[in-house]
């Protein structure tokens, strides 16, 4: 039509672009048509400039009329998709359920996930100098000595501020009143922490509260639980030899800080306690942050000062790598510790590997719903094929179909989402034990996040729909009306590809549940080489070192003590690597100075020679580990000699690392009677009662010493917590997927079992068995949870492997677990199917049958 | 029933009383000429387009013009339906002023 009249005039282009997008589409010709009469009329007989001012000052005032009207339109467009939505889901009641139930799990998971995620990404976003903070890396850990923080700010202008954080050892009792409390995790820390960090102040002042002696400031809910409605400030509470004022009380931090604690006592309160680690250089339990100025490079500033730190130790140059390695200087910035998986000193840690895996595996269960999704509603094409049919008859378009599926799609997305939210709101505190900390929602309500959520709505919405929307469309209404012959529907093929994805999916969560918790067990219940129940450590101060026999010999005596043995060795995690003289060559190895009992102490295993003898082996005689024999390649080793000390017994490999990592060579030499680290065994029995013995001797032979100790357990514990948490997590996830994939199974069973409805009352009547039709429906499903083994399998290898690469000492992945894992998912699978196949079968005949 | 919106009932007046030349220039200009002021093409169309889907007025496509870029005009003639809703509003018109007392509104 219109290449037979050449057009005259044209409307300036942009309006004309304006105009077709804004008209709705029955009056959109008319009214453009009119606009490009007026104007040429307007043209001729006045000129082209004014017919164009009068062309857009047209289009202003019709646009708002346009664009109501077009909205008017598709609203009741709309209204009418709902009608036939809500018919549909009347009719399909199972359908929809399992759409949108499985839509809805998948989405509170991937909710709750997308939070997770969210609130670990934003660490520390509280923080007003997040990007000006470091801490300082001392080698692997990040323990400095008490005066490098003023040393550094002393020789370095850009050192703004400095503050050190030293974790309190000490008891956890607080007495207020008459009433004992317990505050779990205190630091000793300087002033500066309000000015560097940003800890909110809600009573007290942040700029006095810590800077004098016995002075503490408390979380909100330490000092709730602690004063409940009085005003905490001016205060004083019972701790310990000494006496501390309230002088502040902050908001509680969030569980997504790099830096925990519920309580902070003035640093200067532990110097007074301790005297002697003001200016040590050789205790480094302090953990020391820097405040640089704003858009610092801190990278020149690291080189300096790493440089003015080596220049301090003697013989530095002559040094090997590794020892090196051990005092190497760094500058650590706040943002990257939070997720610092080896050298992290801060009690809480993110994981980003974890992270990762998360996100994957939420994206995987959420993929299973989808497919649910395309699956039923391909499947349910024989159901909707009338509607399609008269409505491409009655003269719709396909593209209007099309609208018309997406729109179903995206709604019911949106209503699974709006129930995936009350899940989430319903099952929020056991989501948050289940990973081991609160997420605060609120957080969430900005404008990104909330836009993010509702663009992923559409998109999962589209994702759903995006398939059946064409393939239900795709339908000539010609085939669908005459009624004859039921074409096999397509799409068949492509539903056995999502239901083989689905369960490949399934399967590979199960054998990574399995995995993950053979190799957890696995760590628990490795022999650690020592006997790490019931030993806890002391460590003294260079005044009372020369106590130490004295105490250990009192501590031997009391009844609830099995052993002592001092070292050099103080926790878990921290350790001394030293250069060996070993023939001609220098071996690093790690180095344990220890006193004759330290063998028997830890419960170390002699496996060849013998333990050390106090009377003759003092600076004469060293023991070696299995792993330094390897490594030095001795055949025979006892009568070995470094230097003057002889080697006279080898102990059984003992983790004194993280099963992350690998035992290496370790050297126990005796060398002196006294050392600051006190290791006791308990005997078994009363655990109470037992260290209340011992804080007797302590304070009867280091009176008006603080008395902190630890335990090996604790620390060896808290490195696989995080890992016990994986291990749950993982499991609530494959058993959702497990269920959503079954959901999918069912409804597609029931899909098949209705088409074949005819064919099953015919197979009956001529003679088929009933356990023959619940074989004939469960044939074609068993086979693609078959397949998805075989697409499975191999995926799990691979990401299991590089999972348990992370360990040092970790299970083989296993292959017995595959078949077991597939047998798994097939037996639901053949359940679920079963369950509808049998119904089926039982069904009589004559219903199928009569109507024809 | 719900009745005509104002536009909609002086629209649908303009189209009866175009008879055969009632398409959306000339229902434009009637209403200008009748009202005083000018009526944006939006203006007219969109009151239309619901007349349309009520059932009140129906199109006739003409001939395509060379002025209107070859589309077609597209005249817009009331249906039965329509010429009842417009008497059924003239009896309520009618009866509204009737029952008027005021005296300045009285003489008309």
């Amino acid at each position: 039509m219109m290449s037979r009249i050449e057009r005259v005039n044209r409307l300036p282009g942009s309006a004309e672009w304006i105009l077709k997008h804004s008209i709705s589409g029955e009056i959109r010709d008319r009214a453009i048509g009119d606009f490009e009469e007026i104007y040429l009329q307007l043209t001729q007989e006045r000129n082209r400039l004014y017919a164009g001012r009068w062309i857009w000052l047209q289009v202003l005032k019709s646009l708002p009329v346009f664009l109501k009207d077009a909205f008017d339109w598709r609203l009741s467009m709309f209204t009418n998709y709902l009608k036939m939505i809500f018919r549909n889901i009347l009719r399909n009641k199972i359908h929809y359920f399992i759409n949108i139930a499985g839509l809805s799990i998948g989405m509170a998971l991937f909710i709750f996930i997308a939070a997770f995620v969210l609130n670990e990404l934003r660490h520390d976003r509280g923080h007003g100098n997040l990007n000006r903070i470091y801490q300082i890396g001392s080698g692997w850990h990040n323990g400095t000595p008490e005066p490098m923080a003023e040393l550094l700010r002393e020789r370095f202008p850009e050192v703004l501020r400095t503050v050190r954080f030293r974790y309190n050892f000490g008891s956890d009792n607080y007495r207020y009143k008459d009433k004992n409390f317990k505050i779990q995790r205190s630091y000793f820390v300087d002033p500066a922490v309000f000015e560097v960090f940003s800890f909110p102040m809600v009573r007290g002042n942040p700029a006095a509260a810590l800077q004098s002696p016995y002075s503490m400031v408390l979380t909100h809910s330490a000092a709730e639980s602690m004063f409940g409605e009085i005003d905490p400030v001016g205060e004083v509470v019972h701790y310990d030899a000494c006496d501390l004022t309230v002088a502040g009380v902050i908001d509680d931090i969030p569980q997504n800080y790099t830096i925990q604690f519920d309580a902070l006592i003035s640093l200067e309160t532990l110097m007074q306690l301790k005297p002697h680690l003001v200016g040590n250089w050789s205790s480094s339990l302090f953990q020391t942050y820097l405040l640089l100025p704003e858009n610092h490079e801190h990278a020149a500033t690291e080189a300096k000062m790493s440089q003015f730190m080596y220049g301090n130790y003697p013989g530095y140059e002559q040094w090997s790598p590794s020892r090196r390695d051990q005092v190497r200087f760094s500058l650590r910035p706040l943002t990257s510790l939070y997720f610092d998986r080896d050298r992290g000193g801060s009690l809480y840690h993110g994981n980003f590997q974890n992270i990762t895996i998360f996100s994957l595996v939420a994206f995987f269960v959420l993929c299973v719903a989808l497919f649910n999704f395309i699956n039923l509603s391909t499947a349910a094409a024989l159901s909707r094929r009338m509607e399609v049919g008269i409505r491409k008859v009655l003269g719709s378009r396909r593209s209007q179909l099309l609208k018309r599926f997406l729109f179903e799609s995206i709604f019911l997305t949106a209503g699974a989402s709006l129930i995936a939210w009350v899940m989430v709101g319903l099952l929020r505190g056991r989501f948050f034990t289940l990973i081991g900390k609160s997420i605060d929602f609120r957080t969430f309500l900005s404008p990104a996040p909330v836009l993010g959520f509702l663009v992923f709505v559409l998109f999962v919405g589209c994702a759903a729909g995006l398939y059946p929307a064409f393939y239900l469309s795709a339908f000539q209404p010609s085939d669908i009306l005459r009624g004859g012959k039921r074409k096999r529907a397509g799409g068949d093929r492509f539903r056995k590809v999502l239901t083989i994805a689905q369960f490949a999916i399934s399967i590979i969560l199960i054998i990574g549940t399995f995995t993950v918790g053979r190799q957890l067990d696995f760590i628990r219940n490795r022999d650690l080489g020592f006997n790490k129940d019931q030993i806890l450590w002391m460590e003294l101060d260079d005044s009372s070192v020369g106590r130490a026999e004295l105490l250990k010999s009192r501590l031997s005596s009391e009844p609830s003590v099995a052993g002592v043995g001092l070292t050099d060795f103080t926790k878990p995690g921290v350790w001394s690597i030293w250069s060996i003289p070993w023939k001609e060559n220098k071996v690093d190895m790690d180095v344990f100075v220890v006193d004759p009992e330290y063998v028997e102490t830890m419960g170390l295993e002699i496996v060849a020679g013998r333990d050390f003898h106090r009377e003759s082996d003092k600076g004469r005689a060293f023991i070696l580990n299995q792993a330094a024999v390897r490594k030095l390649g001795i055949e025979s080793p006892i009568g070995e000699k470094i230097d003057e000390a002889t080697l006279v017994g080898v102990v059984k490999d003992f983790n004194f690392r993280s099963l992350h990592q690998e035992i290496s060579p370790l050297v126990l030499f005796y060398e002196r009677d006294a050392y600051p680290i006190v290791n006791i065994r308990l005997a078994p029995g009363n655990m109470e009662r037992a260290i209340g013995e011992i804080r007797r001797v302590w304070n009867e032979v280091l009176p008006g010493s603080v008395f902190e100790y630890h335990f090996f357990d604790e620390s060896y514990d808290a490195l696989y917590n995080r890992e016990r948490k994986f291990e749950q997590l993982f499991t609530v996830f494959s058993v959702f997927a497990v269920i959503i994939a079954c959901m999918g199974l069912f409804g597609l069973a029931s899909f098949m079992a209705e088409r074949r409805t005819k064919e099953i009352g015919i197979r009956k009547v001529l003679g088929a068995s009933g356990s023959g039709i619940v074989f004939l429906l469960t044939r074609d499903f068993a086979g693609l949870v078959i397949l998805a083994n075989a697409v499975a399998w191999p995926a799990a290898y691979l990401v299991m492997n590089r999972w348990l690469a992370n360990f040092a000492y970790s299970v083989r992945v296993e292959l017995w677990l595959f078949p077991a894992a597939g047998m798994i998912a097939l037996l639901v699978a053949l359940l679920t199917i079963g369950f509808k196949a049998v119904v089926a079968a039982a069904s009589d005949p004559v219903d199928s049958l009569r109507f024809e | 029933m719900k009745l005509l919106s104002r536009s909609e009932e002086i629209i649908l007046m303009a189209v009866l009383n175009l008879k055969q030349e009632a398409y959306g220039i000339a229902i434009r200009s009637y209403l200008t000429e009748a009202t005083g002021f000018e009526w944006s093409i939006g203006a007219v169309y969109a009151p239309l387009h619901r007349l349309e889907n009520k059932g009140l007025v129906v199109t006739r496509k003409g001939d395509p013009v060379r002025e209107r870029g070859g589309r077609s005009k597209i005249y817009y003639h009331v249906t039965p339906e329509g010429r009842r809703a417009l008497l059924k509003l003239k009896n309520i018109n009618e009866n509204i002023w009737g029952r008027l007392t005021i005296p300045d509104f009285k003489q008309g």
